[in-house]
């Protein structure tokens, strides 16, 4: 058993460092983050968001959902602490 | 690790000096994500850290929030945010839509170029500073052992 997931676990980090090759690199300018995505929010979130700052209007606006979710993961892991922590513990 | 350290300069310096200076820095950088770098989660955990440093120097009796009120601020944290996102949605929006907030006119008029959209940008950069001060503070509490020899019910 703990040899299948020894197994299982280097075949699917072979498979994650494989399917790396195919990411454009760094900083490549030719990457399709950065031929339409890129410039759509440097021209237009001033316009549409009205945030002077990009990053907020990605992360506030453009990309709500995902910061919604980030907030929900921080108290999800908080909530399982304080659960985990104070199982057994008598409260007054 | 909660009783109160018992030296008066530390106790003086936190009190007076760093513990209002710190908050007053997290809403500095919560108002500035805006413009500039900052936003919600560096500043809930800013003002975690004025939180941390009321209980290391200051005690339980003269801490600035209590244990439950540090959950409560968690949930209320994310209830704004998800709030946020349902209030458009009464107003001919979707979800998230801040543009669809009920606030009257605002595009342009008030405070210069503040359209309705930052508004609500900014009404959840305050959720997501709530819900980040709230756990980190809870969890200190928790992992201290701080929060069940409870003078305040905690």
């Amino acid at each position: 058993m703990r040899v299948l997931s020894v197994i299982a676990m280097l075949g699917f980090a072979g498979l994650v460092v494989y399917a790396t090759s195919a990411l454009p690199l760094r900083g490549d300018p030719d990457a399709p983050a950065h031929r339409y995505l890129s410039p759509y929010y440097v021209e237009r979130s001033a316009s549409e968001v009205g945030t002077p700052n990009i990053v907020t209007a990605v992360l506030g606006d453009y990309r709500s959902y995902d910061t919604l979710g980030e907030t929900a993961v921080i108290f999800t892991a908080g909530v399982a602490l304080l659960m985990v922590l104070g199982r057994g513990r008598k409260r007054d | 690790m909660t009783d109160p350290h018992g030296s008066i300069i530390v106790n003086f310096i936190a009190r007076i000096m760093m513990i209002p200076f710190i908050i007053l820095y997290a809403f500095y950088v919560l108002v500035h994500g805006e413009a500039g770098p900052g936003g919600g989660f560096q500043a809930g955990a800013v003002l975690a850290a004025a939180v941390i440093l009321s209980r290391l120097a200051l005690g339980r009796e003269q801490r600035i929030v209590s244990t439950g009120g540090l959950v409560i601020l968690a949930v209320a944290g994310l209830l704004v945010y998800a709030l946020t996102g349902v209030a458009p949605m009464f107003f001919g929006g979707e979800y998230l839509d801040y543009g669809r907030l009920p606030i009257p006119a605002t595009d342009g008029i008030v405070f210069g170029r503040v359209t309705v959209r930052s508004i609500g940008v900014f009404a959840i950069e305050l959720g997501v500073a709530m819900g980040v001060m709230g756990v980190l503070g809870a969890m200190f509490d928790y992992l201290t052992g701080a929060e069940w020899s409870g003078s305040d019910a905690g």
